[in-house]
């Protein structure tokens, strides 16, 4: 029972720590994220019913397809909804704005889509694998291993490759990477690019665990930011191992408590964590210098 | 001034009678449903202005007010429909509720601000939101309380139109209430804990506490909205009190007009308004809702009210202006009368030589680094004492180990007899020491009178009722730190407009009112870091015959400066530094010959 508790826990987490990945990546850029983040996962569970159940594509054209698209939404999204709004000195335009356009695109989603969850079939099947006394279902693990990947491949582009430097420069001083012939646009265009494909990808995952509706990203947009926050924001170990923690959490939560209280106790650890840790798990606070 | 206030009163008159008008006879103008439609804009108005007291005065971000709104319309709803508590009590424990839940949740979280308060308050409020859904015994569920009474007055029972009339007289109050804290010492400290929390605290405002009384108020004005809306509305249940409620009122704020009195009113009339009018187009609504939120937050970034401002701003440019000189004028009075620098002057004055502060051993370590390094030090009363030495040596933080910045690592700091070294900014201002900084940091959004006013917030001994109310005897003392404040300019000798906002000053100028703004807080020592950086030679002279002037008057200075005419020229004892230690002290002309000295500055040979 708790094995098989901590393995789906580890699913759910997975899917928190990606797209609380994608909230890392452009706040790493430029300091601004997508609050909208919850929005792009559903749209790339919607797109995964199209593609999978409406037009019969294959599983992988079908996740490329869909990552393609909600990579280019994403790069609009910066183009409309966060570039614009820099010019103000209060960061409350970029966190409104995304927010806003993130209510645009949720009711796109509920017109084009309609408001019924839509059911999309695992590729791998809807039976349980066994093992020790455990199932687990193929689509969890495929999430796993897909959720390792994704993690594992950006921070090996991030370390060793030109764009990935340039990207890091940015992160760094985007004025000095200006003055040194990095297009810092671009960067911070590809960026939401990246980020917006995470979540795209996460959608396509998870719509076959959890059925795709219009408002699946609400709620979990918003956990993830809370992931994002508690591992430290540019700290990409603690983001993945916070997302971890939360999922393995509230499965407990629900398992050996009741499912009622799984919000309450998930967003009180949230919470919990920030006051104990502000700046990350991982990171402790020195001695305080003003 | 005056002219300030006519304007005032115009804006009002122009805004508010025909709007009274309009709303008086409301009832007999429009069906129910439009007469709901404007108490529930009241409503929303009231929650509003709260969240603007947190965000827009204070400057902290909230996006979880729906849950303080529910906490409001929860224990309000059950008093009445579970315990028959009529609605005139209801309605405070509504408020009380709130407040409570908010200034606990203030009291824990308020460590953390910008994002990560964004974040608590997002998680506090979806917690609120599975609360009510989940704890039945409490909430009765997902479809929540019915039949939720209307005010009555034994068995006279309102009307829809009189419970209208209610809530508009609610809301007016409410708003005059806020105008009002926003004139007084507590809005002024909101203001400043927002735009320099180091400079706030340097003048005795504890930002801790200040802004856990703005999260309180804004609290307690969300309960209020929830209370009146349980009764207005007869039923609620979970699903109203949703992140994109906290949304829209976080949106109704900033687009009204962040700090501003009458934004929470036209946000709140624009975007409840604004569903009715895309009536007529059904399934893309609430796209183009969203739509319209994007593309206003676009064009007003500052709301409708810096919108207002702008137009302003614009036609006083056009009129002719005086011009406003930018190097301040040698031409000290003495002080007027209401002008008293420092607590008990004539007493200073009698024992001249005692000495004031004494740092004994003081270490400062960062990381390993010795920035101060066992430097003692004493200062006498009514003495100018310098302290220089080369970049770096560790002066400012010298400084800010005085007034509290930093703790430090070993070593006492006496003032006036009393250990001083491990408080905080704030307690430190209380104890009477007074500072400027190397950057300037005046309140940049504040008029100069209003930064100077919170030099006096300490003095200023209203209460939140007071502040709220405007009551006579707190414009006496409001009128009496005016006067002061406005004397202190004169004595520095500001020349400009006292209503100017701060960030427009010229250099000169902000140097000599952030001094004015220190000595507000009638200090018994006041610490000058490099107060003559920037200035014009005219000006230099100028401040050293201000200095000369605040030390006649029984204030003790312990000034940084690199200007060594300046320093050489007033300065009764100078202490030099050098990589952290102390490498000379004594009169002007010892430290001209001291050959340590020489070689600090000019390198051996």
């Amino acid at each position: 029972m708790f094995g098989q508790t901590l393995i789906s826990g580890l699913a759910v987490g997975s899917i928190y720590s990606l797209v609380a990945f994608g909230f890392c990546i452009t706040f790493t850029c430029n300091r601004t994220l997508n609050f909208g983040q919850g929005q792009f996962v559903m749209l790339g569970a919607m797109l995964a019913y199209t593609f999978t159940v409406g037009l019969n594509t294959p599983f992988i054209f079908g996740l490329i397809f869909v990552t393609l698209i909600v990579a280019l939404v994403g790069i609009l999204l910066e183009r409309i909804a966060v570039y614009p709004f820099l010019r103000f000195a209060t960061a409350m335009g970029w966190v409104l704005s995304t927010l806003a356009a993130s209510i645009v695109i949720e009711n796109i989603a509920l017109f084009l889509w309609g408001k019924q969850p839509l059911q999309v079939a695992s590729v791998l099947g809807s039976k349980a694998i066994r093992f020790w006394g455990i199932g687990i279902f193929p689509q969890e693990l495929l999430i796993l291993l897909a959720a390792t990947i994704i993690v594992a491949g950006t921070e090996l582009f991030y370390k060793k490759t030109a764009f990935g430097r340039a990207l890091r420069a940015t992160a760094e001083n985007e004025e000095a990477a200006k003055i040194m012939g990095v297009n810092t646009r671009l960067t911070v265009s590809f960026s939401y690019a990246l980020s917006s494909a995470i979540a795209g990808a996460a959608g396509f995952l998870l719509a076959p665990l959890t059925s795709a509706s219009p408002d699946m990203g609400g709620e979990l947009g918003l956990k993830a930011f809370g992931v994002a926050i508690i591992g430290g924001l540019v700290d990409f170990k603690g983001v993945i191992l916070s997302g971890l923690i939360l999922g393995v959490f509230e499965n407990l939560v629900a398992v050996y408590i009741s499912s009622s209280q799984r919000n309450i106790l998930g967003f009180s650890l949230v919470i919990a964590l920030l006051l104990i840790r502000p700046l990350g798990i991982l990171i402790k606070t020195h001695g305080q210098k003003v | 001034m005056a002219k300030k206030s006519d304007d005032t009163w115009k804006k009002w008159l122009i805004v508010g009678v025909p709007l009274l008008g309009v709303l008086a006879i409301a009832p007999r103008l429009v069906s129910g449903y439009y007469l709901s439609l404007l108490a529930l804009i009241g409503i929303f108005t009231i929650i509003a202005s709260g969240l603007n007291v947190l965000t827009g005065m204070t400057g902290l971000v909230s996006l979880g007010h729906a849950g303080l709104f529910a906490v409001g319309a929860y224990f309000a709803a059950l008093a009445d429909v579970d315990y028959g508590i009529p609605y005139w009590f209801s309605l405070p424990l509504g408020i009380v509720m709130a407040a409570l839940v908010g200034g606990l949740l203030a009291l824990t979280t308020l460590r953390v601000t910008g994002i990560y308060l964004a974040m608590i308050t997002i998680a506090f409020g979806m917690i609120i939101r599975d609360v009510l859904l989940q704890w039945t015994w409490f909430s009765k569920g997902p479809w929540g309380i019915t039949k939720i009474p209307p005010p009555k007055f034994g068995s006279f029972v309102f009307s829809p139109a009189q419970k209208y009339y209610l809530i508009v007289l609610l809301t007016i109050l409410v708003l005059i209430a806020i105008r009002n804290l926003r004139e007084s010492r507590w809005g002024r400290a909101f203001i400043a804990v927002r735009e320099s929390p180091i400079a706030a605290a340097s003048l005795g405002v504890n930002a801790y506490r200040t802004q856990t009384l703005a999260f309180t108020i804004s609290a307690a004005l969300a309960g209020l909205g929830g209370a009146i809306y349980a009764h207005q509305e007869s039923v609620i249940s979970p699903d109203l009190f949703t992140f994109d409620a906290s949304l829209l009122f976080l949106i109704i704020v900033i687009l009204g007009g962040l700090g501003s009195t009458l934004g929470p009113l036209i946000g709140g009339a624009f975007l409840l308004t604004l569903p009715e009018m895309l009536h007529g187009f059904e399934d893309y609504r609430l796209i183009v809702y969203g739509s319209a939120i994007l593309i206003c937050l676009y064009f007003m970034p500052l709301g409708v009210s810096g919108l207002w401002e702008e137009f302003m701003e614009s036609r006083r440019q056009k009129q002719p202006q005086v011009n406003m000189v930018g190097n301040f004028q040698p031409r000290f009075s003495d002080p007027p009368n209401e002008v008293e620098l420092s607590v008990k002057n004539s007493q200073a004055e009698k024992k001249e030589k005692s000495v004031l502060i004494n740092l004994e051993g003081v270490t400062v370590t960062f990381g390993g680094v010795r920035a101060i390094d066992n430097v003692s030090l004493s200062v006498r009363e009514n003495t100018i004492h310098a302290l220089i030495g080369p970049n770096g040596a560790g002066k400012t933080t010298l400084i800010n180990v005085i007034s509290g910045i930093y703790r430090p690592a070993s070593g006492e700091v006496n003032f006036r007899g009393q250990n001083i070294a491990l408080l905080k900014s704030h307690e430190i201002a209380q104890h009477g020491i007074g500072r400027t900084f190397q950057h300037t940091q005046l309140f940049g959004e504040m008029s100069v009178l209003d930064n100077i006013l919170i030099g006096s917030h300490l003095g200023l001994r209203e209460n939140l009722w007071e502040s709220m109310g405007h009551w006579p005897s707190l414009l006496s003392k409001e009128e009496k730190a005016k006067r002061h404040a406005e004397g202190l300019l004169d004595f520095v000798g500001y020349s400009g407009s006292p209503m100017e906002k701060a960030k427009n000053l010229a250099f000169g100028h902000q140097r000599i009112v952030e001094i004015a703004r220190a000595l507000a807080l009638r200090p018994k020592l006041l610490l000058l870091d490099e107060p003559a950086a920037g200035l014009s030679a005219e000006e230099m002279g100028a401040l050293a015959d201000l200095i000369g002037k605040i030390r006649n008057q029984g204030v003790t200075i312990l000034l940084i400066e690199h200007h060594m005419d300046l320093v050489m020229g007033i300065s009764d004892g100078i202490l030099v530094l050098n990589y952290g230690k102390k490498i000379a002290e004594g009169s002007p002309a010892e430290i001209q010959s001291n050959k340590a000295v020489i070689q600090a500055y000019l390198g051996e040979d």
